[in-house]
């Protein structure tokens, strides 16, 4: 079965080693962080500014790797890594786009499941 | 029958001085009780005697000069409403119909002049003696109970109550013998009977719970009832009480209505922690779409609106989120939890966690613990940790320019612990004088003259509660303009590190405490809470110093023995390469041979030995494996 859920926590339930409190925290920390990085590279995408881009990549790459799929961890990388080479800059800009489309949502499942704890 | 030696007092009331004469050699003369007598001849003197003193027994004649027949006894016992006497009636009459009334009307016995000897007085006294003593006892607890006794002849409408009747129905005793009587002299609240006796005709030995009404218009709630018996002369007689029950029913309504305020504020609690609890998903979403639209092509009006939004939302998250601590206290279901909490982690932890916000507001922070205090301490981690984001997080809101302090040192040391300080000094604005007695009391606020703080006035309660459950104490100082301390004192006994059997089997390699000294370079606030966490739960005992970038990192090592080294790559002012290229070049060899670990996202690091190269001892990939991270970690300081 194909999972519809963006987020996925393992990495965070890992680290958090059953510390609620420090997950829930976690998961604060996290909202705020991607609710403010990811929207900033629509801008960035517009002035063509890709250093910047790879900046804000780079700091997410940890950050939506607590809380990510795969497919959304993936998008991120390949972000970073074609930002510095600038290279495959189309592709790039889909992911960023993708990443933009998704927060909504992704944020969604970060709220409610930081709301439960 | 002998008697004991106490000694009965008798008051003789009778004019002729030869039967006074008689009672007195009668009363030398019987065996069975010891009195002392005392004569007079008419009802005033008699009434001044008994003012003066008490006696066990009136031998009263119905024949004085100053009153004669049945009245007489009326007429005594009127003198002394308020005192229950043990009155022998003395009677010259051989027929008994006189004595018979006499008893009838409250006489302990009669006795006929003519029948008189040394034993049938002494007798008489004797046993009136013991009957009127089992009388008061019987009246006394009747009064205590207030019941009072009645009893009631339907044949002839002869009525009897108790002073105590009178006395709950609020009248005075009109010693009537007739229940229409007594309905006249003492007023509708005798209407009582009429009602109940009507009721009694169909429900014999009726039990009743009523209202009545006493003569003043007092309501009184009573319970009355009777049994019927058959008299002596063959006549059906209604034997009754009828007790006054009002303080019990009102201290019932009592009762019940603490009750019903008890369980409504329960029900109001657990409503107002409900709504709030279900508040807190929708606010999320708020604030969660307020901040996304906070990065969207906004004009300044809308921009404003959308702020406006973001914070009246955080403020309402605070707030929901304060009811909910604070209705857990009042529940009483919060528990402290000692463990043995490394401090200075703790501390470094608080640190990661505000550094940020004391930036971004370019204040100045530090936060110490001082060398004397142990590191493993017996505490409640996460109160701990709440009181101090707490306090900190105020001074941070509260503090424009200059800087926050943070100290931890030992405030005194007793006989089985020691009494841990927590002093968070700030340059803010100050609280006035006037206030500072109030600002641990709920829902109140600081009130500045030049500037609104939007505040919930529950934070420092909650504080304060914690801090009253770990047995501490908390002193603030301030001024106006120039800053405020706050002193939290802890109790706190300092203890070895136990490592939990379950932490010591998750590490493959070592089962007992760590005493290494790690330094952690990251500008990402996230990961230097996770690695934190990580090295707190992987290495227990060892103790995290961390940097926000390679300058600071460079002064750390210089000011202490640091283990080993992970390094973050990419971060502000100095670089994760950069700061390693200097450690290598460091005279000092052993900062120049610690062991540095590169902690990066970069996979690609992981192609060649490039990072060997570039000074680092080896890697750790972000986010971590915690295992990995260990076993490296092992690897280079067991060796």
């Amino acid at each position: 079965m194909i999972s519809t859920q963006l987020i996925d926590v393992s990495l965070l339930d890992e680290v958090s080693s059953g510390d609620v409190a420090f997950k829930k925290m976690m998961l604060e920390m996290i909202i705020v962080e991607i609710s403010e990085e990811v929207p900033k590279m629509k801008q960035l995408l517009e002035n063509d500014d890709w250093e910047t881009i790879h900046n804000v990549s780079h700091k997410l790459k940890t950050t939506l790797g607590y809380i990510c799929n795969e497919d959304i961890c993936a998008r991120n990388r390949q972000v970073e890594s074609a930002s510095k080479h600038k290279t495959e800059l189309e592709i790039s800009t889909q992911n960023i786009n993708n990443l933009i489309e998704h927060l909504p949502i992704m944020l969604e499942e970060l709220e409610n499941l930081a709301a439960s704890l | 029958m002998p008697h004991n030696s106490t000694l009965h007092k008798v008051l003789l009331i009778d004019d002729n001085a030869a039967d006074a004469r008689l009672v007195s050699n009668y009363l030398d003369q019987t065996t069975l009780i010891k009195t002392k007598l005392i004569h007079v001849t008419n009802l005033k003197d008699a009434s001044d005697q008994i003012a003066k003193e008490t006696f066990s027994v009136i031998i009263l004649d119905l024949s004085l000069k100053d009153s004669q027949g049945i009245n007489t006894l009326q007429r005594l016992r009127n003198l002394f409403p308020k005192q229950i006497l043990n009155i022998i009636v003395l009677t010259g009459n051989i027929e008994n119909s006189i004595g018979i009334e006499a008893i009838r009307q409250g006489a302990q016995d009669f006795l006929i002049k003519s029948n008189l000897d040394p034993d049938i007085l002494g007798k008489a006294i004797r046993f009136s003696i013991e009957r009127h003593q089992t009388y008061r006892y019987l009246n006394e607890t009747q009064r205590q109970a207030k019941i009072g006794s009645w009893r009631y002849r339907p044949s002839t409408d002869e009525f009897f109550a108790s002073d105590l009747v009178y006395e709950i129905l609020g009248s005075e005793n009109t010693h009537s013998e007739y229940l229409s009587d007594a309905i006249e002299k003492s007023g509708s609240s005798f209407l009582i009977f009429v009602h109940y006796l009507e009721e009694e005709k169909e429900y014999p030995n009726l039990h009743r719970d009523s209202i009545a009404k006493k003569q003043n218009g007092n309501v009184i709630h009573i319970i009355i009832k009777s049994e019927r018996t058959v008299s002596l002369d063959n006549q059906i007689q209604i034997n009754g009480t009828i007790q006054d029950i009002t303080h019990r029913v009102r201290m019932e309504e009592l009762s019940k209505e603490a009750e019903f305020n008890k369980k409504s504020l329960e029900v109001k609690e657990q409503f107002i922690a409900n709504v709030s609890h279900e508040m807190r998903t929708p606010m999320n979403a708020i604030l969660g779409l307020s901040r996304l639209l906070l990065n969207a092509e906004l004009n300044p009006e809308q921009l404003q609106y959308i702020k406006s939004i973001y914070e009246s939302s955080e403020m309402l998250l605070g707030i929901v989120n304060d009811i909910l601590e604070m209705t857990s206290h009042q529940k009483g279901t919060l528990q402290l939890y000692l463990e043995p909490v490394n401090i200075r982690q703790l501390i470094n932890y608080i640190e990661a966690l505000l550094i940020h916000k004391i930036h971004e507001k370019d204040l100045i922070g530090s936060f110490n613990v001082q060398d004397e205090v142990p590191t493993y301490l017996l505490l409640d981690k996460l109160r701990i940790q709440q009181i101090l984001l707490n306090l900190v997080g105020n001074s941070v809101k509260f503090t424009e320019k200059g800087s926050i302090d943070i100290n931890i040192s030992i405030a005194e040391i007793r006989a089985e612990d020691l009494l841990l300080s927590f002093k968070i000094t700030d340059t803010g604005i100050g609280i006035p004088t006037e206030q500072l007695d109030a600002i641990f009391i709920p829902y109140t606020t600081v009130k500045h003259e030049n500037k609104a703080y939007e505040s919930t006035g529950l934070g420092l309660t909650i504080v304060k509660t914690w801090i009253d459950q770990m047995n501490g104490g908390v002193e603030v100082k301030s001024a106006i303009g120039i800053g405020t301390s706050f002193e939290v004192t802890i109790p706190a006994r300092p203890t070895e590190l136990k490592v939990p059997a379950s932490d010591a089997n998750s590490s493959p390699f070592y089962s007992g405490s760590y005493d290494w000294t790690i330094l952690l370079v990251d500008d990402h606030h996230l990961n230097l809470l996770v690695a934190i966490k990580t090295l707190e739960k992987k290495c227990p005992g060892a103790t995290v110093i961390t940097a926000i970038n390679g300058e600071k990192a460079l002064e750390e090592l210089e000011t202490n023995h640091i283990d080993i080294v992970l390094m973050d790559l990419q971060m502000p002012v100095m670089d994760g390469y950069e700061t390693t290229r200097i450690i290598r070049q460091s005279d000092n060899p052993q900062i120049a041979n610690v062991p540095i670990l590169a902690m990066t996202a970069n996979a690609y690091i992981t192609k060649d030995n490039s990072f060997t190269e570039k000074g680092f001892t080896d890697y750790v990939l972000k986010p971590f494996d915690p295992d990995l991270l260990l076993l490296k970690m092992n690897k280079y300081l067991r060796s």
